[in-house]
């Protein structure tokens, strides 16, 4: 066993030194300098992508602002649901949204929505309208209107008219009304560096997805010219080739050393071309300068992203040469 | 013509079979990567200015900003603009488009007025009800958007903005399925869009100015302040307002992407430049199966050689043959692109990217690949030895 091992590895040895000599050894190179440097840009792309987020949500300072989310992501919170309603004044209708809080001094603190005019006080049950279905309704304070929440209708009085920013002068506010509607919104204050980070990561999201959709089918579909290199190998150490099976080493073992050989070579190359495609990023980066853009990070590729990329080209190497040998000695 | 033929049928089925595969995945490595290399660089055009193949002529003003959803213009000053040129212009319709974060995932959020929006755009609403001043807390969502949110009519979305400090929350009225870009948009009533971007009412994202048939585009363009001689280059313009010292100057772009890319400082011709780069050194695996037809096929040609075929002609038959092969896969794997675009089905802010080849970069990397192509066999010599 450990005889057959010894002469396998001298032969992929005395391979290797053929493959270094031979012509062939510049095509094996630039072809597999291709993929790898291409997959090396992308990865450190979207290194330098990330790293250029993380710099600017560190460095963001945001105001705070309202969410109104299905997931409490604060302490502070207000619970309240949120439901279509059509609201029905004389023979006129619109369809909107009825918030219903169970806290409404509480949700106007937080919101900053101001009650401009009110009829009575609005600890109790309630319904105050938003400032634009007013007027578009032309519905005045304690009018009496029908609201319909699931097709049901439902006569309230209007007491009060809020402004505020954004949706509320669209919606109406209430306290007091019944739903069995089981789906909660929550209300709560916090800072826009979480709404500018969850955009960030989509788009950081978005971006990888586009450059891993590029570095797959590059490094897959380009093995068929690694294929082909492999081939060409073989043509111009062939008479090496030959001169081992005269020496009465078996084709096999020759078969499996050329593949070793060819594997140890390819990984060389793939290491190189990674580092190329980081030295290219980096000059990018330098040039970039030139045209006012200017990038704090240095991305580098991790150790564990390197032994990834090398341990998937490893089997694909080794079977590339394995079989481009298979092929050349069956001809 | 004969010695042709003979050439050709002395190659093997099996190196012309692997030839032939090598050159469609080739092609389609090289094609892919450079075809999304041109699509991210065109994505501004797709969001603002493919409207134009749907209205005829128009010109759209934006002002000098990043990005479509940055944009902030004056209504005023484009009327203003537009004074001296009333008489060629059929309408104006101003759009209000922003970035918003719905659970997670960032959507293009379009502000239109619905009266020109039924006016200039064809659509049928899949689910739900069409676009309605009664429905005041909705929007409508292109089928595309949907799908990809997996919401429905009567879902109650909430929408924030990076412009605004509160959430909206927003009920689904309906499902359109619509032309590009607005199928991959949530589409709001006009003045809701300027809430959610949080600009008054005198101001807009863009405005799409749009020609009478008979307007002379050329003359208009003069008058906007572009060069006589550029005038009739420029099929389709954006107008870029820059303010500066409370000035309006107007400087005209003939892509949307060169406009806002020009803002960040990258010049058109840098991505230009990296997309031919690119298709170059993809293009340098045709040489190695350029080599290898010759080498595969290396003692069948010499045998043809010796009956007396000359080496320039047995290299030209088989430059024939293979550049047949490579015009065939580059056919093929045009074909077989948008199958891939379908599987692949790449987003960014909820717009799809649709791989795209323009012309010139498609003649520029046909023109490499055969380029290496043909070194490639001929720099293989039929009667030397391999040293």
């Amino acid at each position: 066993m450990m005889n057959a091992v010894r002469s396998l590895m001298r032969t992929a040895l005395v391979l290797m030194l053929s493959i270094i000599r031979s012509k062939a050894l510049i095509s094996l190179m630039i072809v597999l300098l291709v993929p790898s440097t291409i997959l090396s840009i992308i990865i450190n792309g979207q290194h330098l992508i990330q790293d250029q987020s993380n710099v600017l949500l560190e460095n963001y300072k945001g105001s705070p602002i309202v969410l109104i989310q299905q997931e409490p992501k604060s302490k502070d919170y207000l619970k309240l649901q949120v439901l279509n309603v059509i609201i029905r004044h004389e023979n006129y209708s619109v369809s909107t949204l009825i918030y219903l809080v169970e806290n409404i001094n509480a949700f106007l603190k937080t919101t900053r929505v101001r009650i401009i005019k009110s009829i009575e006080e609005i600890n109790g049950s309630c319904v105050s309208l938003g400032i634009r279905i007013s007027e578009r309704l032309n519905i005045p304070l304690g009018s009496n209107i029908t609201l319909y929440i699931n097709n049901s209708p439902l006569p309230v009085k209007v007491i009060a008219l809020h402004r505020g920013s954004g949706i509320y002068d669209y919606i109406v506010l209430a306290k007091g009304i019944v739903n069995s509607s089981n789906r909660k919104y929550y209300l709560f204050r916090a800072n826009s560096s979480t709404l500018v980070s969850s955009i960030i990561n989509d788009l950081n999201n978005d971006f990888s997805l586009i450059l891993t959709i590029l570095a797959v089918p590059t490094m897959l579909f380009y093995s068929i010219i690694v294929f082909l290199a492999f081939l060409k190998l073989i043509k111009y150490i062939e008479v090496d080739i030959q001169s081992l099976v005269n020496l009465g080493i078996p084709l096999s073992t020759i078969r499996i050393s050329y593949a070793v050989a060819s594997t140890i070579l390819g990984v060389l190359f793939i290491i190189y071309g990674l580092s190329l495609g980081t030295m290219l990023v980096h000059l990018s980066i330098w040039i970039a300068r030139f045209y006012n853009i200017y990038f704090t990070s240095r991305p580098l590729i991790p150790l564990w992203e390197m032994v990834k990329v090398v341990g998937v080209y490893i089997p694909l190497l080794f079977t590339l040469s394995y079989l481009s040998f298979k092929g050349m000695s069956g001809r | 013509m004969t010695w042709i033929m003979v050439v050709i049928r002395s190659l093997s089925t099996r190196s012309i079979a692997l030839v032939f595969a090598s050159l469609i995945l080739l092609t389609m490595v090289l094609l892919l990567d450079v075809g999304f290399m041109t699509s991210l660089y065109n994505i501004y055009d797709d969001l603002i200015a493919l409207r134009v193949d749907l209205h005829g002529k128009t010109i759209t003003i934006s002002s000098y900003s990043l990005a479509p959803f940055t944009s902030v213009i004056r209504i005023s000053d484009v009327e203003k603009l537009l004074k001296d040129i009333s008489n060629d212009v059929e309408d104006v319709v101003y759009e209000v488009v922003t970035l918003a974060n719905i659970n997670g995932r960032n959507v293009i959020v379009r502000g239109i007025d619905f009266n020109t929006l039924d006016k200039y755009l064809k659509y049928n609403v899949v689910e739900g009800v069409d676009f309605n001043e009664k429905y005041v807390a909705h929007a409508w969502i292109g089928v595309e958007l949907a799908r990809r949110l997996e919401v429905k009519v009567g879902d109650i979305i909430t929408l924030s903005s990076f412009f605004s400090k509160t959430t909206f929350t927003l009920a689904i009225a309906g499902v359109i399925n619509i032309t590009k870009p607005y199928c991959y948009e949530l589409i709001v009533p006009y003045e809701l869009g300027l809430k959610i971007r949080n600009i008054g009412r005198d101001k807009a994202s863009i405005a799409i100015v749009i020609l009478k048939p008979q307007a002379n585009i050329t003359r208009l363009l003069y008058k906007l302040g572009v060069r006589k001689q550029y005038a009739p280059l420029l099929e389709r313009a954006i107008v870029a307002l820059k303010y500066v010292k409370g000035e309006v100057r107007s400087t005209i772009y003939e892509r949307a992407s060169e406009l806002y890319l020009m803002r960040l400082g990258i010049h058109r011709d840098v991505l230009v430049i990296t997309t031919i780069a690119l298709g170059f050194i993809l293009s340098i695996g045709y040489h190695i199966i350029g080599q290898l037809v010759m080498l595969l096929n290396r003692d069948r040609l010499i045998i043809l050689h010796e009956q007396g075929l000359s080496i320039m002609r047995v290299k030209v038959a088989v430059i024939i043959m293979v550049t047949l092969l490579m015009l065939i896969s580059f056919s093929l794997t045009q074909t077989l692109l948008p199958l891939i675009n379908e599987l692949t089905d790449p987003h960014i802010i909820g717009h799809r990217i649709n791989i795209k080849l323009e012309t010139s970069t498609l003649s520029i990397t046909t023109m490499f690949a055969l380029l290496f192509l043909l070194t490639g066999i001929l720099v293989v010599k039929l009667y030397e030895e391999y040293e």
